[in-house]
């Protein structure tokens, strides 16, 4: 309960909203799918419905949304754990972020269904002098899960590796004749084989690990974009000079300025550029909040085991308290959360050993 | 395309009656006028005397001396009116006159000599804003063309020029060219810079390109049949997979790139025409270095040349062969390949069907040759030899070539007896004077497994042909 008190006390305006969501929650509910579920249910307990509140309120102060409709395709591509039709509906969302050779699309769904193979490689940019804060949260992510799942590959570092994937974003895996790229995605395209590290959890835990991964895609990542792309110092001394490093000179200048362009409107249709450094730190405060008091003292969120959520928060966690920037304050601030400092060392420890 | 009036007096000419004669002017050059009255014009002696040209508003000076100077150098009649085609030859090249008429008369007045001619030219200067529709043909598709041209800007024949071109595969290809030429004898260069942007799709290979740069062209002859181009280009060129399906491989060269490229071509051309020669040969060489700044280093060179005999009256055989090296030292991906297959390089094929194939998407290699033999007839049964069936031969072909990516450098010299063969018969047509229709039904005989073949009609369109 404590989580409820925390975000319903700073958001008083936002009541409204919250009685709204509470009255139509079984109409919410189903607005989460694009298809219509019959075999989906609203939770039965008093916990899951408040997560759900305290979700829809973090993202209505994020984004500006006209009805909740347009929720879902705001929201990073949220994938529905609910229902038969999941596949389907997976389907969809591998078609925006997986390539294949092959166009026969029955062929494609029985080859997605073959074990995984052995010669898999993980493709992400030059770790030691091009990799973005960003970039670099999202690939220590999907590798945590992959070595959670004790599925093998093999990380290639290109430095076109963004303009190989098929959606634009790093990293990608090359499964065969499948290209995958981002951490939801591929973690459908392992469900799809079988592989999963959420099998034993509730139909409302997987709700709230869902809920809480949109909270970490809302605002962690899009705090690490501020901070590399739209903080001056930071953008000066690290961000253009790592991004123009792979190119030659006049090339870097423009490439890199296209993307500050690409990023700063990405933030401002989030409403994320008019913050000033300290909100986008109130923010994130918020949210490693959240994270640590829903973690308490457990080892990792869900249990014993890890699950897909802990391979993210390790990702964004570990890459921001271990990357050196001009601007402290954002590892400072996530420091100070000393039990998720505490999980990502423990998932370094146990996955990512070092000799 | 104009005409040439020419006036005597009874007694200067001599002996037969003169008269007025007019003629045609012939497009190829060199070509004897020829004269209908039974006068042996090189034995009248003249000398130009004087020379007008009349009509000219913004045109300088100075270029329109230089060009008609060769004018004072003849010593009799025939002479004077060869060198006076020459010389309308010359200035409808500038590119800043619409029509010219040229008048020879016998000069009078102060100054004149007995065997003086007075000659004059007549002009219409373009005015300032050409436009226009029109197309164009390039590697097998024909593109619309939207121009808006600027001749002869400053006087001196300057011109500037934008296209918007669109085509089947090239979509929005935009350029901006400046040229100025230089009527220095003999190299006659001319200087031109261009800013474009072109995309183009290549289906076969899977990727598709966004070239955006700024070229700088040097163009000169060293003699009448031999023609230089120094080039220098600067490009940024943005590669991307075409659809889902593209390869691997090829998804591999995604991304920015770039080029900065010196170019020399050098072309000797003896032939009689460009389209459908009878005899002559042409050689083309060209060498490109990329590697001067840029991401981007290599060593490209290429020759291709064709030599024509004329058989029997009318049939023509041609033989052509092409060779391809590149040295890749840095950074080559695979737009700069080389590819061969296709209706307009070895027929029987699909386009860029020889070579590495990923997935059935075309790589590309780095070194090529190709040859080819030809006999071009005109179209049986109809004879009709200045009617539109003059457009058309009929040809039967041979052509052979190979496509290798050696891995480790030349030393492996197997892949030269890896030839692809192909033979067979079709039509071609004319298009203008620089293009070419082909409707060919093609056999490939020899072929490697990884080859697209393509056996039957295959209808091909483009400028260069093997």
């Amino acid at each position: 309960m404590s989580d409820c008190n925390l975000l319903e006390n700073d958001v008083d305006e936002k009541l409204i909203i919250t009685k709204k969501t509470k009255s139509s929650l079984f109409s919410e509910w189903k607005f989460k799918s694009s298809i219509p579920t019959p075999r989906s249910s609203p939770p039965p307990s008093r916990v899951g419905e408040t997560i759900f509140n305290n979700y829809n309120d973090l993202i209505d102060s994020k984004i500006n949304i006209v009805n909740h409709t347009k929720q879902t395709e705001q929201i990073e591509k949220p994938f529905d754990f609910f229902d038969d039709e999941e596949f389907a509906f997976g389907i969809n969302i591998l078609n925006k972020n997986v390539a294949c050779v092959g166009d026969n699309i029955t062929k494609l769904v029985q080859m997605a269904q073959e074990p995984w193979p052995d010669n898999v490689k993980l493709y992400q940019p030059y770790e030691v002098e091009q990799i973005l804060l960003p970039d670099n949260a999202s690939c220590l992510a999907v590798q945590a899960f992959l070595k959670m799942c004790n599925l093998p590959f093999e990380v290639e570092m290109r430095w076109n590796a963004e303009f190989m994937s098929p959606s634009g974003r790093v990293p990608f895996i090359k499964c065969g004749a499948f290209v995958v790229s981002e951490l939801e995605p591929i973690v459908q395209f392992a469900a799809n084989k079988g592989v999963t590290l959420c099998a034993q959890l509730s139909t409302e835990e997987k709700a709230e690990m869902r809920a809480y991964m949109s909270l970490i895609t809302n605002v962690l990542v899009n705090a690490e974009l501020y901070i590399s792309w739209l903080d001056n110092d930071t953008y000066n001394a690290v961000t253009r000079v790592r991004n123009s490093s792979v190119y030659p000179w006049p090339l870097g200048w423009l490439q890199t300025r296209q993307k500050r362009n690409a990023v700063a409107k990405r933030l401002k249709a989030l409403h994320w550029h008019e913050k000033s450094l300290d909100q986008v730190l109130a923010d994130v405060e918020q949210c490693c909040n959240s994270l640590s008091q829903r973690l308490g003292d457990k080892d990792f969120f869900f249990g014993t085991t890890p699950t897909e959520l802990d391979a993210l928060i390790f990702g964004h966690v570990f890459t921001i308290i271990t990357t050196r920037l001009p601007c402290r304050r954002l590892a400072e601030t996530v420091r100070r959360h000393e039990t998720l400092v505490s999980l990502a060392k423990r998932i370094d420890e146990r996955y990512f050993k070092r000799p | 395309m104009g005409t040439v009036h020419a006036k005597a007096n009874q007694h200067d000419i001599g002996d037969s009656g003169g008269g007025l004669f007019v003629f045609e002017e012939p497009v190829e050059m060199g070509e004897e006028p020829i004269p209908k009255p039974t006068i042996k014009l090189d034995g009248v002696r003249a000398r130009v005397d004087r020379v007008h040209v009349d009509g000219l508003n913004r045109t300088k000076d100075d270029i329109i001396k230089n060009t008609i100077d060769d004018l004072f150098h003849a010593t009799d009649f025939e002479d004077v009116i060869v060198r006076a085609h020459k010389v309308r030859r010359a200035l409808d090249s500038m590119g800043c006159f619409r029509d010219i008429g040229v008048f020879i008369d016998v000069s009078s007045g102060p100054g004149s000599t007995p065997e003086g001619l007075e000659v004059t030219f007549q002009v219409k200067e373009l005015s300032r804003v050409i436009g226009g529709i029109n197309t164009t043909v390039s590697e097998n598709e024909g593109n619309l063309v939207l121009g808006v041209k600027m001749p002869n800007i400053a006087g001196r024949g300057e011109k500037l020029q934008a296209e918007y071109s669109m085509g089947y595969r090239s979509t929005s290809n935009f350029n901006v060219t400046a040229t100025k030429p230089y009527p220095h004898k003999p190299l006659v260069p001319i200087v031109s810079a261009s800013v474009y942007q072109q995309t183009h799709e290549y289906p076969w290979s899977g990727y598709r390109l966004l070239d955006r740069g700024l070229l700088m062209d040097l163009a000169f002859k060293s003699s009448p049949t031999t023609k230089h181009n120094l080039q220098w280009e600067g490009l940024v060129r943005e590669t991307a997979a075409l659809s889902k399906t593209t390869s691997f491989k090829v998804r591999e060269s995604s991304g920015p790139q770039m080029k900065s490229i010196l170019r020399h071509i050098v072309t000797v051309d003896h032939r009689d025409d460009a389209i459908f020669p009878s005899q002559g040969s042409w050689v083309q060489f060209s060498s490109e270095l990329a590697g001067l700044g840029g991401g981007v280093a290599h060593l490209k060179t290429e020759l291709q040349a064709q030599q024509n005999y004329e058989l029997i009256e009318d049939i023509v055989l041609q033989l052509a062969g092409a060779a391809g090296v590149l040295h890749d030292m840095f950074g080559t991906e695979i737009p700069d390949h080389f590819f061969l297959g296709g209706p307009t390089t070895l027929r029987g094929f699909q386009q860029r069907g020889v070579g590495p194939h990923s997935d059935g998407q075309a790589t590309g290699g780095k070194v090529y040759w190709a040859a080819g033999a030809h006999v071009y007839a005109p179209l049986p049964f109809l004879r009709n030899k200045n009617g539109i069936s003059s457009l058309f031969r009929s040809h039967f072909f041979v052509n052979a070539g190979c496509l290798a990516a050696p891995d480790n450098g030349l030393t492996n010299w197997e892949w030269a007896n890896s030839a692809r063969v192909s033979c067979g018969a079709g039509v071609a047509l004319r298009l203008g004077s620089v293009a070419r229709l082909e409707l060919n039904y093609c056999a490939p005989l020899k072929a490697r497994t990884n080859d697209c073949t393509a056996h039957g009609l295959q209808f091909g369109l483009g400028v260069h042909f093997l």
